[in-house]
């Protein structure tokens, strides 16, 4: 039975770990500033499912408390600091047309 | 691992990869949609309730809808082509399949951690008078931690007030969305009050509760319908209630249990009731500033 367990909880860090530098790869690497933001979240996805399959599980079949606390206050920071990014991609967007940074954008392309 | 599990987390792996390398960001968005609502059945799968429900309401239904209108300001822009194109995946990627493979290397040479927080979770609940385990962790053990993280969404909804830039025609009236509204609403409300009850003895809680009165309030100001209770949650109040409440009860904590953030015996489980119904009004008002309004 542990064994069992213990293999599932291994399929979820692998997939948070795929998750996490997926993410963090697009988001080094694309230049629209959306699609940072939809990177910056699903690598936070990757760092929470890493965080809570770690931990054992109680006798109950219940996830760890501590670690269920520490994401739970982690997607309330992600929406924030994902709504603070919009805010500030619409922003410029409204101020210069661009859906990129400059120094992202390749040669040629953006304007 | 069984069958489930595995294609799960297949399908999950292959929709942030379609996500992340959507044509547009409105696909983008609505995959990602999809993707946090499979993310909370592994969450469930998991056996992390609590987490799921969060993911579902907050992960995916507020952060969804975020993306979706900053996608449609993006698409409708003279100057919103230009950069539709997907990340062109060579440079980072070697490096980070090797942050990954050192990643899975040193997660594997963990021995799995000894649950000595959770035991100790479980021996103090009794004395915590509150019967749900990650309630008692967010409001009673690690109530500092709580507390830090809504100032720190206040601090968020501050600064995105400074760049005010959701700039939106007023939705037309639709007898169908309100129709349909005219029923979802109240059923939301009721469902995010009874996540609120329910988090004192079972799943549930503030933040899942504050997500879906947002989201029940945000389906109202599509339709149209209620201007002036919308007004209402634009109040500056609404949003610092909760922080307010939250420190004034902890504060009295020294004098009446001993201890900062600490409450009298007794007393825990109704204080806690009061602050979380605080939080959810003011979590509620913050995610809806998120979203801007428009000036008048």
């Amino acid at each position: 039975m542990s064994a069992i367990a213990m293999d599932a909880a291994t399929l979820w860090w692998v997939l948070g770990t795929a998750l996490t530098f997926l993410g963090l790869g697009v988001m080094l690497a694309a230049p629209a500033l959306l699609r940072k933001l939809l990177a910056f979240n699903v690598m936070g996805s990757g760092v929470f499912l890493v965080l809570l399959a770690l931990r054992p599980r109680g006798p109950d079949g219940v996830a760890d408390p501590i670690a269920q606390a520490l994401v739970l206050t982690g997607i309330v920071i992600a929406i924030a600091s994902t709504a603070l990014g919009l805010m500030l991609a619409r922003r410029y967007h409204l101020a210069t047309g661009r859906d990129s940074l400059p120094e992202d954008a390749p040669e040629g392309t953006d304007d | 691992m069984n069958a489930v599990d595995a294609l799960l987390a297949l399908v999950l792996l292959a929709l942030a990869v379609a996500c992340l390398w959507a044509k547009t960001a409105r696909t983008g968005s609505l995959l990602f949609i999809t993707f946090g609502l499979l993310l909370a059945l592994a969450w469930v799968r998991l056996g992390a309730i609590d987490v799921a429900l969060a993911e579902a309401a907050i992960g995916a239904g507020i952060a969804g809808a975020l993306l979706l209108d900053a996608a449609r300001q993006f698409e409708h822009s003279p100057a919103g082509q230009n950069s539709a194109r997907a990340p062109s995946p060579w440079p980072p990627s070697l490096l980070m399949l090797f942050l990954a493979a050192v990643l899975l290397y040193a997660l594997s040479t963990i021995q799995p951690l000894a649950g000595d927080a959770t035991l100790a979770v479980s021996a103090a609940l009794e004395s915590s008078e509150i019967a749900h385990p990650v309630t008692a962790v967010l409001l009673v053990f690690r109530a500092y931690d709580t507390l830090l993280e809504i100032a720190v969404l206040l601090v968020a909804v501050l600064a995105a007030q400074a760049a005010p830039s959701a700039i939106r025609a007023s939705p037309k009236y639709d007898p169908a969305l309100a129709a349909v509204v005219g029923w979802m609403v109240p059923i939301a409300v009721l469902v995010a009050v009874y996540l609120l009850w329910a988090g004192s003895s079972r799943t549930g809680g503030a933040f899942q509760a504050a997500a879906v009165l947002a989201g029940a309030i945000l389906l109202a100001r599509f339709s149209g319908q209620w201007p002036d209770a919308d007004r209402l949650w634009q109040h500056a109040g609404v949003r610092v209630f909760g922080l307010v409440t939250f420190i004034v009860v902890g504060l009295s904590g020294a004098f009446t249990a001993g201890a900062v953030l600490g409450y009298p015996a007794g007393w825990t489980g109704g204080l806690v009731l009061g602050i979380e119904a605080a939080l959810m009004l003011s979590i509620a008002a913050s995610l809806l500033a998120l979203f801007g309004w428009k000036e008048r």
